[in-house]
């Protein structure tokens, strides 16, 4: 025996050596989704170049042109981010908890996604019309279908329905991706002018709600905890995304509210006790029900930011995304309402740890 | 007389933001508007996005 092999084997403690293979098995795993998600970005480019010659596009409105042409730019950063494996991927990489993804064991259906019986997966005829005739679509599709494949099973039995719809708007806003959790909806929508990436991107974000709204049934405690620790860690901006941070003004817009109604309503309720005969007097109780409502309010504000600040770990988590992330070494000092900074890299690895700590 | 100021007592939560989803103050200024419900316990029941 090799006294090398020796040293090795009693220097190293059992629970580091499982650890370091797990991180190697998690990686392995990212990379080979890194690997499909890049092969159908570069396919798509390809397709949308075809579709959408760069020099045909005059011919197109001007609202349309602008459109493509954004596309095509933002498809050539992503590819160009994805062949460094993402601006971030080193740093995220490194910070990344250790998270087994879970089996994936399920058998494919007809339509080759794969399911258990309680997961339907559904197209409208419309859409399913759009994915046959156009080549982005389809593209889309396929990958898609992919990216869902990739699930573990434990994440698809989350969903009762998933949906997959396809639009083709000239230029116009629509949603890339719904959730909805009384229903167990998972909505995922595609349009032949919109960045690859962001199709995967949409299921790794509405899986992340869907097991978020999971949790806050099974496991309330935890989900008080990881939201403790969201409020704690983005304290003076630290957003994980622009996308979360864009739902962070919704608890301090309803604490304004809150202010403005209820002073609102005591500047009421004074007059109408000194001139009884022309203000309408306030109900009993009215007053501490509309507290009440409008504290609920302002916690329920929070929770859909918190909410969002989880799905935009499980797209970092689960999927491949590390584009939309600024990782900065310092935040300014500033309301974090609209304006997004980016965020500390201690910031990330205290909401990683929050995240691994919700899904042990 | 003037009546008493109706507030709202519904546990939903509107949210309003322009096309790039960045938050916008109201309705008339919204490309997006995202609804959430609440039950009492705080969970989520509903969510509803609409592109005006």
């Amino acid at each position: 025996m090799d006294t090398d092999d020796v040293s090795e084997d009693v220097d190293e403690p059992s629970d580091d050596k499982e650890k370091k293979e797990e991180k190697i098995e998690q990686n392995d795993q990212r990379s080979v989704n890194q690997k499909t998600y890049h092969d159908f970005a570069e396919k798509y480019h390809e397709s949308f170049l075809k579709q959408f010659p760069k020099d045909k596009r005059d011919e197109l409105g001007w609202k349309e042109k602008n459109f493509v042409n954004r596309v095509d730019r933002e498809l050539e950063e992503s590819l160009t981010d994805m062949n460094h494996l993402g601006k971030n991927n080193k740093m995220i990489d490194k910070l990344m908890p250790v998270m087994p993804m879970g089996k994936n064991t399920q058998p494919e259906n007809k339509s080759g996604f794969r399911a258990d019986k309680g997961t339907k997966t559904t197209i409208t005829p419309a859409s399913k019309k759009l994915v046959e005739s156009n080549p982005l679509v389809k593209i889309q599709h396929d990958g898609l279908r992919e990216a869902w494949n990739a699930l573990p099973d434990e994440q698809r039995d989350l969903i009762g329905e998933f949906q997959i719809r396809a639009i083709d708007n000239e230029a116009g806003q629509y949603t890339g991706g719904t959730y909805n959790h009384s229903k167990k909806k998972l909505t995922v929508t595609l349009h032949p002018r919109a960045n690859m990436q962001n199709v995967f991107n949409n299921l790794h974000h509405e899986i992340g709600h869907a097991q978020y709204h999971k949790l806050m049934e099974t496991s309330p405690d935890k989900i008080k905890k990881f939201n403790e620790a969201v409020s704690l860690a983005t304290v003076w901006g630290n957003n994980v995304t622009a996308y979360a941070g864009s739902y962070r003004g919704a608890k301090l817009k309803a604490k304004q509210y809150m202010k403005s109604a209820i002073a609102d309503l005591d500047l009421h309720i004074e007059n109408s006790k000194k001139h009884p005969e022309r203000f309408q007097p306030v109900p009993d109780g009215y007053r501490e029900k509309s507290v009440k409502t409008l504290t609920r309010r302002i916690e329920n504000a929070e929770t859909i930011y918190e909410n969002e600040t989880h799905s935009a770990l499980a797209q970092l988590v689960t999927g491949t995304n590390t584009h939309d992330i600024n990782i900065v070494k310092h935040t300014k000092k500033q309301p974090a309402i609209t304006n997004h900074r980016g965020i500390r890299k201690e910031a990330l690895e205290e909401l990683f740890n929050a995240y691994k700590e919700l899904h042990e | 007389m003037k009546k008493y100021p109706r507030i709202d007592q519904s546990n939903i939560v509107t949210l309003y933001f322009d096309e790039d989803h960045k938050p916008v103050e109201n309705e008339d200024d919204a490309d997006i508007i995202e609804k959430y419900e609440f039950d009492d316990k705080g969970m989520i029941i509903d969510h509803e996005t609409i592109d005006v």
